[in-house]
């Protein structure tokens, strides 16, 4: 693979924008969103989450099969938190055989 | 200085290619073993939200935010260190790691902050554990548990890449590294930038749970 | 996985912390989807390459490419992915949700049509083939017939009713030994009875290798099959003790260890026999196609003298005339 170099301005703009999300995130957790606190806060790390992963460890100029390993690896993470959850969550859904 | 083309493989490029999937298979296992952990702390949070609340809220945000910063300013330096390496520039390299290797310190020397103060607020899980405000010492002990789990088992893996940009400085230091070759410090600031985005996500789970709500 | 789910128990113990303990309002069942969510897709992963092992053998001693091998790699790749779906049948009476215990139980159901799939094509491949009864090959058909039996039964508990009655009996036991040794050993004694005179340059000699197989499959059977009634009957497992009525199918099962054990030991004889005195192996023992063949046995460091030159499918006997089949 030819070696991309980024230029500093875009690490450093990638830089600011993590910082800044970073502002906003804590500054947005005193706001009351009810259910919603969660979802922003958690939207707002997957996209620092991107940010790093695509320019600092340059996912976006691998190869496929790295791009690939990658996303496998989050879907099984998904596979464990949703297939757990559905445990926990239907706990009362239906009864208990024989009762 | 090594020239470095092993023999199974046809060019450099091929080589670091693979160097970098094996350190991305490494890390998605590092992904479900710190997923474990996450997963209990989503099972716990969903059925304890209100302890889980008031626990959160004894943690300093202003600590927690701006170690934040530390992390991710020196994933910065980490990218930079790499793209001097690509360029062949031993000084800037050289720089660029120390000043990672500076930030992660800081970092972790925070955190030592955060942990003592915990320890003298009784908040430490165990028999000496008592928390304000919660009805279920029970719950709060649970977050508390997961609080130095994860923080504990993210500040292991800190301290190995401390280690490894310690030896990562050295041998630049030397020399070892050219544009030709650098594939170590490339997939050392693979490690690096992961173990950032674990805390990316720790910070808001653990630290900013419910702050809206009135102490 | 599992490393992150022993440190948290680890640290229960040590640290006197508890992540799983009630009193503080853990869930021992959070423990338990960590552990299964690891240790179930294990458990496919160990039988995997048996199955590979079996498509090898399989081939070789019908002298007929396997039938379907695209679907038999794609269902590989489908019991892997689906493997990691179905962790929570080990968890039918734990406390978990029904709807969970649903959703899993139809998931494994799933999970076992691959496998099928795999067994359908081996037999098929068989038709109209040249057999030969090698050794490796009576492993492969001893992995056929067991593994099926074993599959099988792995529906029986994977249905929540039949479980509610069987978990935690030898019935699951029986199961997994079919699987794990019926299954996978099988696959691995053939294996290695396969590709031993290419690893070590000797054959073994052909008759102990029949005989020991034939002890093996029977000793097997005796020990495990004995199990299935027990566990049927109601009997736990890990249990040190049980009642009279029980005796004689413990004891069968005994029996059947010995004769196992007996049948595990003459192929470590022999194989260290063989490699003083066995009869020394050409290149292509079985007229097998395939490049390992084609270079010397055992193989030079660099594998290959001259470069191979691929002229056919990697399963194409049509052309191939092999050496005759030299048993020492």
């Amino acid at each position: 693979m030819t070696e991309h170099i980024d230029s500093i301005r875009t690490y450093a703009l990638v830089l600011l924008a993590l910082l800044a999300l970073t502002a906003v995130t804590t500054l947005v957790a005193f706001v009351d969103l009810g259910e919603f606190s969660v979802v922003v806060a958690l939207a707002i790390a997957v996209c620092k989450m991107l940010l790093v992963a695509l320019f600092f460890m340059h996912v976006r100029h691998s190869t496929k099969l790295t791009k690939l390993v990658v996303l496998g690896g989050l879907l099984w993470l998904a596979i464990l938190l949703m297939l757990t959850l559905t445990d926990f969550t239907t706990r009362g859904w239906i009864g208990v055989p024989g009762r | 200085m090594a020239s470095a083309l092993q023999e199974q493989f046809d060019t450099e490029a091929q080589q670091k290619d693979a160097s970098t999937l094996g350190m991305w298979i490494f890390l998605i296992t590092e992904v479900m073993f710190f997923g474990g952990m996450f997963t209990a702390y989503t099972v716990y949070r969903r059925a304890y939200s209100d302890a889980f609340a008031v626990a959160s809220s004894s943690l300093n945000v202003t600590i927690g935010a701006i170690n934040t910063a530390v992390l991710l300013v020196s994933s910065f330096t980490m990218v930079m260190a790499v793209r001097a390496a690509q360029l062949g520039q031993r000084r800037t390299l050289v720089l660029f790691l120390v000043l990672t290797l500076i930030l992660g310190g800081v970092f972790l020397g925070v955190k030592a902050y955060e942990w003592n103060e915990k320890f003298e607020q009784h908040h430490v899980p165990g028999p000496s554990f008592h928390l304000d405000g919660v009805p279920q010492q029970g719950h709060a002990q649970l977050f508390f548990s997961l609080y130095f789990a994860m923080t504990g088992l993210h500040a292991l893996h800190m301290v190995v890449g401390v280690g490894i940009l310690s030896w990562l400085i050295w041998m630049a230091y030397k020399g070892r590294f050219t544009a030709e070759y650098n594939t170590p410090v490339d997939i050392a600031g693979l490690y690096w930038h992961f173990v950032d985005i674990i805390w990316i996500f720790l910070f808001p789970l653990l630290y900013l749970i419910d702050r809206h709500l009135p102490k | 996985m599992l490393a992150v789910t022993l440190v948290l128990v680890l640290c229960e113990r040590v640290f006197h912390i508890g992540i799983f303990d009630p009193a503080l309002g853990g869930d021992p069942i959070l423990f338990q989807h960590l552990f299964w969510f690891y240790s179930h897709p294990a458990v496919y992963i160990m039988i995997l390459p048996a199955m590979g092992v079996v498509s090898e053998l399989i081939s070789t001693f019908s002298r007929k490419a396997i039938f379907g091998y695209r679907i038999v790699a794609f269902s590989s790749v489908a019991i892997a992915v689906l493997g990691f779906l179905v962790w929570g049948h080990h968890m039918f009476v734990s406390g978990q949700s029904l709807f969970a215990g649903m959703a899993f139980s139809f998931l494994s159901y799933f999970v076992a049509i691959p496998s099928a799939i795999k067994v359908f094509n081996w037999t098929a491949t068989l038709y109209k083939g040249s057999i030969s009864y090698a050794t490796p090959m009576l492993y492969a058909f001893g992995f056929i017939g067991l593994f099926t039996i074993g599959g099988l039964t792995g529906l029986f508990v994977a249905a929540l009713g039949i479980d509610v009655h069987v978990t935690d009996t030898y019935f699951v036991v029986a199961h997994f030994h079919y699987i794990m040794v019926g299954g996978a050993i099988m696959g691995y004694l053939g294996g290695l009875h396969y590709w031993w005179p290419k690893m070590t340059g000797r054959l073994y000699p052909e008759a102990w290798a029949k005989l020991s197989a034939l002890v093996i499959f029977l000793g097997f059977n005796l020990t495990f099959f004995p199990q299935f009634i027990l566990g049927y009957l109601g009997m736990p497992r890990r249990y040190h003790t049980y009642p009279d009525e029980f005796q004689v199918l413990h004891v069968l099962s005994t029996a059947g260890a010995s004769v196992l054990a007996v049948g595990y030991a003459i192929p470590m004889i022999y194989f260290a026999w063989s490699l003083r005195y066995g009869k020394v192996a050409g290149a292509n023992p079985w007229g097998a196609t395939g490049l390992e063949w084609k270079t010397a046995s055992p193989p030079p460091v660099h594998n290959f003298d001259r470069i191979p030159v691929v002229t056919h499918d990697a399963y194409d006997y049509s052309t191939v005339v092999g050496e005759a089949v030299e048993v020492g």
